[in-house]
């Protein structure tokens, strides 16, 4: 049983013409994981990390994190569900602009209304794993994008989530905080065993991934495993995308 | 299509963001045509209300126009905020400055004309109400409905110059620079408030000290010290101190970091700092408004009270008693009505008391007031020389100590008086009486350096009952025919007839006309309120949006929402009335010394009432709001 299940997940977005956004998909994802899901644009990745967050509702299927059905529970219990066993890493941060970035990070433990004590240890513990204890009292404008980043992902693990989600993390960062938010990931997935998901354009940060799951029109179309080396791993996932129609040849090997 | 044709289908399509703008407008002409449909009724002009009535009235409409005015202004800049994004697109497509401004100029000139008709119409269909209200008040005889071409003639004139300037002000509103940096999200996060602690410590100063001028003495000068160490203190609370305590606030983690406090603390400093002006613009006029409206109802309960107290229906007052015009003039009149009274003349010696500041006391002949005791079943004893029966009045508020044994004079060569008894009952004036036997009166007479009046007091049995008269009692229809009679050749004798019911009936018409005002002011202020306070939230809405929508993400609950939305926006609606509160109980309880009755009670009922009306707009603003930002979580 893995830590994430997903069944025959189906998405229609019902409108002026109904979409099929996702169909039938199966995937699992083991304890300790770190999954890429690459596509094109409008493929249907962010509606597969949507379902799986718990933001939005399937339209048939099953989703199984941990052995649960969120999709079961009643809302503020979903609210609960998501601030404890899951971490969210978006594209645009999201970080609250009054609070400085220590009290961002330690956010959902205040929620949770966990002791000072407790807060206190966490907060440091985690500051000084992503290397951001300088910043601990500075606002979100003050520091840069990789540093706001690694705040976010602070946030997003200061409560031992079982499984981290991630959309576009490095779609607003240039390559060297690309990087270094990326090798961030991985360490925690190495240290912490966390599972991971992570979606993104960008074949430098899927590179990071153990594997990727190429999604087409909604549906699960092929997935490559990362061997000994990540260099190689990289010009697989480029290939892949060319083969897939993407515009490799605007993306150069030189980034890696 | 034309630029005009632009701006009228611009209205078309975005007709939410305009209804606020449209409506709050509206509503502004509406209240001052209200009013002045009132004021320039032909049967108001006539009604005899009195010379500071009048004037109130006056006043009361050059408030109405300057709170329209900061309203109308207030909704068209924050209107144009939430539309500034508009703004920015059409500036990338190349429209320019000019074009803009006609843009905008058109656009609120439309709207000001339709708002001046609607307003109008609505204050036309609202009218008869409202004469209604007014009729209730002020007892005024039934007002019919006319044609108010005077009022409507102002009110289109006032509010299309007011439109007219601020359509032509725009530029001042929007500037093109930061529309584009809206439209690019370049606008940089809000810093964090500042505050110097020197100006926090000011304003603690400030109020103190207000209050401790205002408690050392209390004259018109040391409230106009007062007052104006107030108003700086306030400012100062709400732009510096605040930020200072909410920073202490936020030092103390365990509260701070706890629940949902993390959210709503740190919102409070940008809030409270962006609000400050607008917080301290409420708390002045609420306080001043719960403050007046204390004492004005005191002022009236006070007249209630004197007139069920005062036994004498009339009194004459003359200097002379070779002069019987003024009594018999009464007693023709009430002999021709055909009822009975009885007469008591007193010669009353007015002394200052040793020791006692501001203390005076009355002194009579005893047997004068046995004649009045008899006829009112007061208590008689027999008093050797120099003994005194005390009678204090029941309506004052100086009050003799109850324990004392003797009286002693301001002038020293005056002897004495031992208290044989005392009681209390209100008689001649709101001043205590002593009553002495006649040779002691003529001793004390020796020494008296002012002409002693001759007065009377008449008692007409069938008016004395517990119940206030109505307008239309024989006893107010006599006291005004006197006291017009009195009026007429006043002048010309020394001397004058006092009536209770029209001193009364006076009062009460006076107070009753500052209530009515009063009553409006706070009406539309407090709608004004709600109002400023809903522009405010809903130009932020987008924002909030956003912000609700993150939190969501990871993990805000629905409840949690509900709970820090509903304390930011408690916070906005309760922090002026709060202070207001405070102040208008300090204010109440050093002025309402001077008044003898409830004048706290009725601050406070002040208070609760404008509490009152501010929680159902509360309920009302909260509602809406939460239902905006329901839709965004998930
Ligand atoms: N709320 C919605 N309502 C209707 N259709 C939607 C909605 N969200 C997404 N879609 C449609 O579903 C399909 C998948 O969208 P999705 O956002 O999952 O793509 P994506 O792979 O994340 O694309 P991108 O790489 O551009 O972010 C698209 O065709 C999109 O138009
Ligand atoms: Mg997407």
């Amino acid at each position: 049983m893995g830590m994430l299940e997903i069944q025959k997940l189906s998405k229609i977005y019902n409108g002026k013409v109904s979409t099929r956004a996702l169909n039938n998909i199966d995937l699992t994802i083991e304890q300790g994981e770190f999954v890429g899901i690459m596509g094109a644009s409008g493929s249907g990745k962010t509606t597969l990390l949507n379902m799986v967050s718990t933001i939005d509702t399937p339209s048939s299927g099953k989703i199984l994190i941990n052995n649960q059905n969120p999709h079961q529970m009643k809302k503020n219990q979903l609210a609960q569900f998501r601030r404890r066993q899951l971490g969210f890493v978006f594209q645009d941060f999201n970080l609250l602009d009054t609070l400085t970035i220590a009290e961002n990070i330690v956010l959902p433990l205040t929620l949770e209304k966990k002791s000072l004590k407790e807060m206190d240890e966490k907060l440091k513990a985690v500051a000084e794993k992503l290397g951001i204890v300088e910043i601990l009292n500075k606002r979100t404008y003050e520091v840069s994008g990789g540093q706001r980043q690694r705040a976010a992902i602070a946030r997003a693990t200061i409560h031992s989530p079982v499984l981290l989600l991630a959309d576009e993390p490095t779609g607003a960062l240039d390559s060297k905080s690309s990087r270094n938010v990326m090798e961030m990931m991985e360490k925690i997935n190495q240290t912490d065993g966390t599972t991971m998901m992570l979606v993104t354009h960008d074949p430098l940060a899927a590179s990071y991934c153990h594997r990727v799951v190429f999604i087409k029109d909604g549906e699960l179309y092929n997935e490559i495993h990362r061997g000994q080396n990540r260099q190689e791993f990289f010009q697989e996932i480029i290939d892949m995308l060319s083969f897939l129609g993407g515009n490799a040849h605007e993306l150069s090997a030189v980034r890696v | 299509m034309s630029f005009r044709q632009f701006a009228f289908h611009n209205i078309r399509r975005n007709t939410s963001a305009y209804i606020a703008y449209f409506s709050s407008s509206s509503f502004a002409v509406m209240t001052l045509f209200t009013y002045l449909l009132f004021i320039h009724h032909p049967d108001i002009a006539k009604a005899p209300l009195g010379k500071m009535a009048s004037v109130g009235m006056e006043i009361a409409s050059y408030i109405t126009f300057i709170f329209s005015f900061l309203f109308v202004l207030y909704s068209i800049s924050a209107f144009l905020r939430v539309r500034l994004k508009e703004f920015g697109i059409l500036t990338i497509l190349g429209a320019q400055r000019k074009q803009l401004n006609w843009l905008i100029f058109l656009e609120n000139m439309i709207i000001g004309t339709i708002s001046v008709a609607t307003g109008i119409l609505g204050g036309l269909i609202f009218a008869k109400l409202f004469l209604l209200f007014g009729e209730n008040v002020l007892e005024l005889k039934n007002l019919p409905m006319y044609v108010p071409v005077k009022a409507i003639w102002i009110t289109v004139a006032a509010f299309m110059a007011l439109f007219f300037i601020m359509s032509s002000m725009t530029s001042f509103f929007v500037r093109q620079s930061k529309a584009l940096e809206m439209l690019q999200g370049s606008s940089k996060p809000k810093k964090e408030p500042k505050a110097s602690i020197w100006l926090a410590l000011l304003s603690v100063i400030t109020l103190s000290s207000s209050v401790y001028v205002i408690q050392r003495e209390l004259n018109e000068i040391s409230i106009l010290y007062a007052l104006l160490l107030d108003l700086i203190g306030l400012y100062f609370f709400f732009t510096q101190l605040s930020v200072v305590i909410i920073r202490l606030l936020k030092k103390n983690r365990r509260i701070y970091w706890h629940g949902i406090n993390l959210l709503w603390i740190s919102e409070l400093a940008y809030k409270v700092k962006d609000n400050a002006r607008m917080f301290f613009m409420i708390t002045m006029v609420t306080t001043v408004a719960c403050t007046s409206a204390g004492i004005v109802l005191a002022l009236k309960q006070q007249a209630e009270t004197m007139y069920k107290e005062n036994p004498f229906a009339f009194t004459v007052y003359s200097e002379d008693q070779k002069q019987p015009v003024f009594t018999e003039k009464i007693e023709q009149t009430l002999k021709s009505e055909g009822i009975e009274y009885k007469k008591f003349p007193i010669r009353a010696m007015l002394f200052s008391l040793k020791g006692l500041k501001d203390q005076n006391l009355n002194m009579v002949r005893q047997s004068e007031y046995k004649e009045m005791a008899r006829s009112l079943s007061l208590p008689i004893i027999s008093l050797q020389d120099y003994e005194t029966l005390l009678i204090q009045p029941t309506v004052s508020k100086k009050q003799l100590p109850a324990d004392l044994t003797q009286l002693t004079f301001a002038n020293e060569k005056l002897p004495q008086l031992m208290i044989k008894k005392q009681f209390k009952k209100t008689l001649i004036e709101s001043v205590p009486l002593a009553v002495v036997n006649d040779h002691t009166y003529d001793q004390m007479t020796k020494t008296y350096k002012n002409k002693i009046g001759q007065d009377y007091y008449y008692f007409i049995p069938s008016w004395n009952h517990d119940k206030v008269s109505t307008s239309n009692s024989t006893e107010l229809k006599i006291s005004t025919e006197l006291e017009n009679w009195d009026r007429s050749i006043n002048h010309q004798i020394g001397g004058f007839i006092l009536s209770r019911g029209f001193q009364y009936q006076t009062t009460q018409q006076g107070t009753n006309v500052v209530i009515f005002i009063g009553l409006f002011i706070v009406a539309i202020f407090s709608v004004f309120i709600a109002s400023f306070l809903y522009f405010k939230l809903f130009s932020d809405l987008q924002q909030d949006k956003r912000y609700y929508h993150g939190l969501s993400k990871i993990g805000l609950s629905l409840k949690e929402m509900k709970r820090t939305a509903t304390n930011q926006i408690a916070l906005l609606f309760y922090i002026p009335i709060f202070f207001a509160g405070i102040q208008t109980m300090v204010g109440i309880s050093i002025l309402g010394d001077v008044y003898d009755t409830g004048t706290l009670t009725v601050g406070l009922t002040a208070i609760g009432i404008f509490v009152a009306i501010q929680t159902v707009y509360f309920f009302i603003v909260r509602a809406r709001y939460l239902a905006q930002l329901k839709n965004v979580m998930v």
